[in-house]
């Protein structure tokens, strides 16, 4: 057991192995005021990854909604009822309770929910429910305790720094690479214990009853080692998402998208951080939302971000971040915006793409008299 | 209720090991017998000559995470040979067959593990041997067995009442599935 750093939690922690930062740690950021659920990015990663036998009930990308969905069934309430309590300094700046590996039974890694089969036969069925529009045929059969409210939460692999998955695999099949810190899980030497599909509170990990060994979300390796986004970033059609390489706090750096969301802003928050593996998947907070349930999923410092979320209109920069995402399918390793336009490099410092802040609007007449004609809006 | 297993193993390997000693169940007296034992008999008559010996069995100590006990503790096992063969008889309580499948359903296995070469005349850790001293396990599980007897299990077989319309990697070309070549593996894609 090693006493490793968790910057999410503001304090060390117990982990299976010692701390061994990669070079460059693959991180995605979503947007969730922009999240229609159209699913776009599920299938995006179905039809390049989980198409073939034994991945048929896959999703390694999946989108749910929330409070009462969730792929597989009740992944998360399952967890957090097994860590006791998780509080946090009144500043959200150190996590007071136990993470999964403290909460461990002492014959185990990770204090955990073993999923059956099943629970992975029912994506999005009756989640929408809870938006009180439905008349007949709900599936969730309840009083609502609060007012009507839902999010959509797509999630990946969130290719943590202290993955569950691979301190639980016995045979150490499951490796974090060193070049972009992506957790993949290695299919000649995996034997299908499922010890990972058990331990990762995510449930990310799934197992292939017809190669009989497990898998998971590869992080679009062979793009992003070509210098491409992810195909559920790319295929966003709400450009909701940017994928980067984060750097922890001490290292960050202004003109990196992603430290720039996450360590300057500050909009951008890790979601269940109390379960102690520093997820690279990181939200900006849906600030309709009910905030109880917010601060459960994001600690304390939602509501913070969420402030600086709408404090935005008088931030040129981070506006012009916004609009870079999903205007390119290449990696932006920094950017910049100048003159109200946002610009996307990589890390020569070659421009990739250069996008206005503002869309220019442009009023013509509806007769065009060169051609004659009038124009119409059908593309 | 009951699983039975016979493995018979050529004796090309050395059978020094298992000798006789005092307490049953920290080792097994191999019968010798005349009869041709290289073939899986469960109800051949020389095991009538075998001593049934009780083995107790450990949940495993090496690794997190360790289950607290086993399933099955306790195997009975019955080995002969006849010089050039050597076969053993196991059988131990389970109240249902296991042959994997689904998420969660684990194979009803088995495995025998024999020193290849002694380390300083003793035969080397029991934990899958020591530098120098390896060892031999065979391996056997239900579930292989059931990819032997009826052809490999599928995901028909599986979950018969699902329903998949196609894969759109696997699709096949004027009635066959067709396969890359070499060469054509060799192609690598950059965008």
């Amino acid at each position: 057991m090693a006493r490793v750093k968790n910057w999410h939690l503001g304090r060390d922690m117990d982990y299976k192995y010692d701390e061994h930062r990669p070079k460059k740690q693959w991180a995605i950021v979503f947007d969730l005021n922009k999240c229609i659920a159209c699913q776009t990015c599920s299938l995006a990663c179905k039809t390049t990854w989980t198409s073939g036998k034994g991945q048929e009930y896959m999703f390694w990308n999946n989108v749910e909604t929330k409070p009462y969905g969730s792929y597989p069934l009740a992944w998360d309430v399952n967890v957090l009822e097994k860590l006791g309590h998780q509080d946090w300094e009144e500043n959200g700046k150190k996590y007071l309770g136990k993470t999964i590996f403290e909460s461990a039974n002492p014959n185990e890694v990770a204090v955990h929910f073993k999923p059956e089969d099943e629970d992975w036969m029912y994506p999005n069925v009756g989640e929408d429910d809870c938006t009180g529009n439905i008349q007949g045929g709900r599936h969730i059969d309840i009083e609502l305790k609060h007012d009507e409210w839902f999010f959509y939460l797509p999630r990946t692999c969130a290719h943590c720094t202290y993955p569950a998955c691979l301190a639980s695999c016995p045979r150490k099949a499951i490796y974090k690479r060193q070049e972009d810190g992506i957790v993949l899980i290695d299919q000649s030497r995996c034997k299908g214990y499922g010890e990972c599909v058990r331990a990762c509170p995510y449930k990310k990990s799934m197992y292939n009853p017809y190669t009989r060994v497990s898998e998971k979300c590869v992080g679009c390796y062979p793009a992003v080692e070509e210098g491409k986004q992810p195909m559920c970033v790319q295929n966003c059609i709400g450009k909701i998402r940017i994928m980067g390489f984060i750097n922890p706090p001490w290292k960050a750096s202004e003109d990196n998208p992603v430290d720039y969301l996450v360590h300057k802003k500050e909009i951008a928050l890790p979601y269940y951080p109390q379960l102690g593996l520093e997820p690279n998947i990181y939200y900006i907070p849906p600030i309709h939302a009910d905030k109880e349930y917010l601060r459960q999923m994001f600690g304390p410092k939602v509501d913070e971000a969420i402030e600086n979320y709408k404090n935005l209109k008088n931030d040129p920069v981070a506006q012009g971040l916004l609009v870079l995402m999903g205007s390119t399918d290449n990696i932006m390793r920094k950017f910049s915006v100048k003159d109200g336009i946002a610009y996307g490099y990589d890390e020569k410092g070659t421009e990739l793409v250069s996008v206005p802040v503002t869309e220019p609007v442009i009023v013509r007449d509806s007769w065009d008299n060169n051609l004659g004609s009038i124009r119409s809006n059908t593309p | 209720m009951f699983s039975k297993k016979i493995i018979s193993i050529s004796s090309a390997l050395a059978i020094t090991l298992f000798s006789t000693v005092a307490s049953a169940n920290d080792s097994i007296l191999v019968n010798s017998v005349k009869d041709d034992v290289s073939k899986a008999n469960i109800n051949a008559s020389f095991w009538n000559k075998a001593k049934d010996f009780t083995v107790s069995l450990m949940a495993q100590p090496m690794t997190l995470p360790k289950p607290e006990k086993t399933e099955t503790s306790l195997v009975k096992v019955k080995a002969v040979h006849n010089g050039k063969w050597i076969s053993f008889k196991l059988n131990w309580k389970d109240a249902e067959k296991s042959e994997a499948g689904p998420l969660g359903k684990f194979s009803d296995g088995i495995a025998i593990e024999f020193p290849v070469k002694l380390a300083n005349g003793e035969p080397p850790s029991a934990f899958m041997g020591q530098t120098g001293s390896p060892v031999h396990i065979y391996h056997w599980k239900a579930a292989f067995q059931l990819d032997k007897d009826k052809g490999f299990h599928n995901m028909k077989d599986i979950y018969p009442n699902a329903s998949i319309d196609m894969y759109p990697l696997e699709p096949k070309i004027d009635g066959n599935y067709p396969k890359a070549t070499e060469e054509q593996k060799k192609c690598f894609f950059s965008w």
